[in-house]
């Protein structure tokens, strides 16, 4: 497998874990605000995952760009 | 007037459309039925079925992606209207806009459940 295929590849799965965490993370947000527990930590989860997705862009590869 | 919609997730990764359907189900808006489907083939099917509103499908799809599965929808009069949002992790400005360009729209994975509601409550209107 290229390269930058398996790069894709990678970024993809990454691209689909990163969604069903944000989205859990999301709601588990919004449901623990209700009986006080700690939200910070939660934070961080929803905070990393925006991090991880500007990684997975640069994971990326361009494979219409010559020399890719 | 309160709008209620029968909406077609096509995803193949059974997490990620589990994620999609629960963020839909708390998004506020009005859901008579939400349908699923792990192929592009089998979403076809379901829209020939059924009376679908609003797809939400992922570009990449083993088979039949789903690209291929909105040209066939957009060359059959009976749902070539059919409202349909793109969900994928793709970048490629260009690529994005492409599809922008034929009418659909485009949520980029990952993504925070809300814009869910409102891409479709933007197309809608």
């Amino acid at each position: 497998m290229k390269t930058e295929s398996l790069a894709n590849e990678i970024a993809h799965e990454l691209n689909n874990l990163l969604t069903t965490m944000l989205i859990s993370a999301h709601f588990v947000q919004m449901d623990i605000s209700k009986n006080g527990l700690n939200k910070e930590d939660i934070a961080e989860i929803v905070k990393a995952c925006e991090r991880a997705k500007e990684l997975t862009k640069k994971l990326v590869v361009r494979e219409d760009l010559p020399g890719a | 007037m309160t709008m209620s919609f029968n909406i077609l997730v096509v995803e193949d990764e059974n997490d990620v459309r589990k994620a999609i359907i629960k963020a839909l189900r708390r998004s506020g808006l009005q859901l008579t039925e939400v349908f699923e489907a792990d192929s592009g083939e089998k979403g076809l099917q379901i829209i020939s079925e059924q009376n679908i509103d609003f797809v939400l499908v992922d570009l990449y799809l083993p088979g039949l992606n789903g690209e291929e599965m909105v040209k066939r929808m957009r060359i059959d009069p009976d749902t070539q209207k059919l409202p349909v949002v793109f969900i994928s992790g793709e970048n490629r400005e260009d690529r994005i806009q492409m599809l922008l360009k034929k009418g659909s729209g485009f949520i980029s994975k990952p993504f925070q459940p809300e814009i869910l509601g409102e891409t479709i409550i933007n197309m809608i209107s």
